[in-house]
């Protein structure tokens, strides 16, 4: 425990609100500086069942949201369904589909009945008279970018589109409350149902797809033009680029990054809020003097390094062939490290499981690929030479 | 694609959490490199050398050295207490380094039986290629 600090959080998000309530709990004066009151609607709205570690400590309600308790992968014709229980360490098994508006306003409400002070205030440089000024911008990093460098990811260089909708169909395969991702070639599209009828849709592009525009991309998935038949949307299309950023240092003297202010990979395993929270809980540790900056750093970097094969494996389909395949290719203990990992079970020591197909990712959908070609030969030589098949 | 990535690169050691089987697990993150990979044909005791410097760096073994393995001691279930995935994970290292596959079937199973054993099954393998 460490002398009350003044601390400067510009930024009302989840991670600026999460960090302001933490540290408003443990003795300091917090000020949040946020330029949209009361919050309003963004992307990141699914949210991951590891995600609940911090929310419960903060002690926010998840009432009115709707249920999450899987994601279904869709290509082409094929489907795979993960239901968070399949879990190596089934902890946390659910999460919930958020409308960011309201999900941040009711964070922002457990920080100022914490006794957090909101200032209306855009901010575009550091406000003095403070010990501590955090960077909780999100991807913006209004002042990320005057204390520290960002670098993009060599492979990483993805572009999104979203708008809401309202009488979407549920994808064949999905249970109530499920994300979809619809994977075509050069993108995907995500599929988030909100409340009611409302939907969030999102087109995501590689740069091998720039330009796509979102209703030409619809029109090409078939799969998702059936759902949106008879679908209206509720409002403009959002963009959003140059989002996968991370950067060279999280805190200096009386500075710190946390969010997708301090770093962000790509929204295809929904991972984006539990990176926002578990770094707003750890840096409030920093603040109060019972985490050092570089443990703060070094656990963030730890947990993104465990998510990015599995992201790099979306892309270059990896992770689909050791998804689409038949039970006795695949070692059982696999799919339960893949689900550990889609569950964001990254943090404090991941399972066994998921650090291994977080390793092995690429050499496990080898095997998987080479197995099921062998066993297509196989069957097509028994064929050609007109043995009988077994039964 | 795939390996450990840019922030794999970036960072260093992981906290690990409690692991199922008998043996303690060093932090990841640390990139495997063998460099002698050929198997010499007399040369058994380099290759079980090599072998064991495998298995404890693929398989990150903490409280484990090369040289605390003993030729002929079990590898799973007693002995070292490898499981399956192990094996699985090994099976991936060997193929990579020896570019010998180990499937599930019966006779490559045995190959996993101790370190002699895979010496054995390496030098079987690398012979009947060279006389193919």
């Amino acid at each position: 425990m460490t002398a009350p600090k003044r601390v400067a959080i510009i930024g009302g998000g989840p991670s600026g609100s999460a960090l302001a309530t933490f540290c408003a709990r443990a003795g300091h004066q917090v000020t949040v500086f946020e330029r949209h009151m009361p919050a309003v609607p963004v992307v990141g709205e699914s949210l991951l069942p590891f995600g609940n570690r911090v929310l419960d400590l903060l002690g926010m309600s998840t009432e009115g949201f709707v249920e999450k308790s899987g994601a279904l992968f869709v290509r082409g014709e094929q489907a795979v369904r993960y239901d968070f229980e399949e879990s190596q360490r089934p902890l946390y098994t659910r999460a919930h589909q958020v409308e960011r508006s309201v999900f941040d306003q009711r964070l922002r409400e457990v920080a100022q009945h914490s006794g957090v002070t909101f200032c209306h205030q855009e901010v575009s440089s550091p406000p003095p008279g403070f010990d501590w000024v955090v960077d909780a911008t999100g991807r913006r990093r209004v002042l990320g970018r005057r204390w520290t460098t960002y670098a993009g990811h060599p492979q990483l260089k993805n572009a999104a589109v979203a708008r809401h909708y309202l009488g979407v169909r549920r994808p064949e395969g999905a249970a109530a409350g499920d994300i979809t991702i619809f994977s075509f070639d050069g993108g995907w599209f995500w599929l988030i149902p909100l409340r009611g009828d409302l939907t969030s849709v999102g087109l995501v592009t590689t740069p091998s797809r720039r330009g796509l525009k979102f209703d030409e991309a619809v029109g090409q998935c078939d799969a998702l033009g059936e759902l949106l038949r008879d679908a209206t949307s509720t409002g403009d299309l959002s963009g959003h680029r140059d989002f996968t950023e991370y950067a060279e240092r999280f805190c200096g003297p009386g500075w710190a990054l946390v969010g997708d202010a301090a770093l962000f990979l790509d929204p295809v395993f929904s991972s984006g809020v539990l990176f926002a929270l578990e770094g707003a809980e750890r840096l409030a540790r920093v603040i109060d003097g019972r985490l050092s900056p570089e443990e703060y750093e070094r656990e963030m970097r730890a947990a993104a390094s465990l998510i990015e094969p599995l992201i790099l494996g979306f892309y270059s389909g990896d992770f689909f062939d050791l998804g689409f395949v038949s039970a006795e290719h695949q070692e059982p203990a696999l799919r339960k490290g893949v689900v550990s990992l889609l569950a964001g079970d990254v943090f404090d020591g991941a399972p066994r499981m998921a650090q291994v197909v977080s390793r092995r990712l690429a050499d496990l959908a080898f095997r998987i690929r080479r197995s099921n070609a062998e066993a297509t030969l196989a069957s097509a030589a028994k064929g050609s030479t007109g043995t009988a098949d077994a039964p | 694609m795939g390996g450990t990535g840019v922030m794999g690169a970036m960072a260093g050691t992981v906290a690990m959490g409690a692991t199922a089987g008998t043996v303690s697990r060093k932090p990841a993150g640390r990139k495997l490199v063998i460099t002698v990979t050929r198997i010499e044909k007399d040369n058994v005791d380099e290759l079980k050398n090599t072998i064991k410097v495998l298995i404890c760096e693929a398989l990150q073994l903490e409280d484990v050295s090369p040289s605390d393995i003993e030729d002929d001691a079990p590898l799973f279930g007693e002995g070292l207490g490898l499981d399956s995935v192990d094996a699985l994970e090994l099976a991936i290292e060997i193929e990579k380094q020896f570019g010998v596959r180990l499937t599930r079937d019966e006779k490559d199973r045995e190959a996993f039986a101790s370190v002699s054993a895979l010496a054995r099954h390496l030098m079987e393998s690398r012979k009947g290629r060279s006389d193919a």
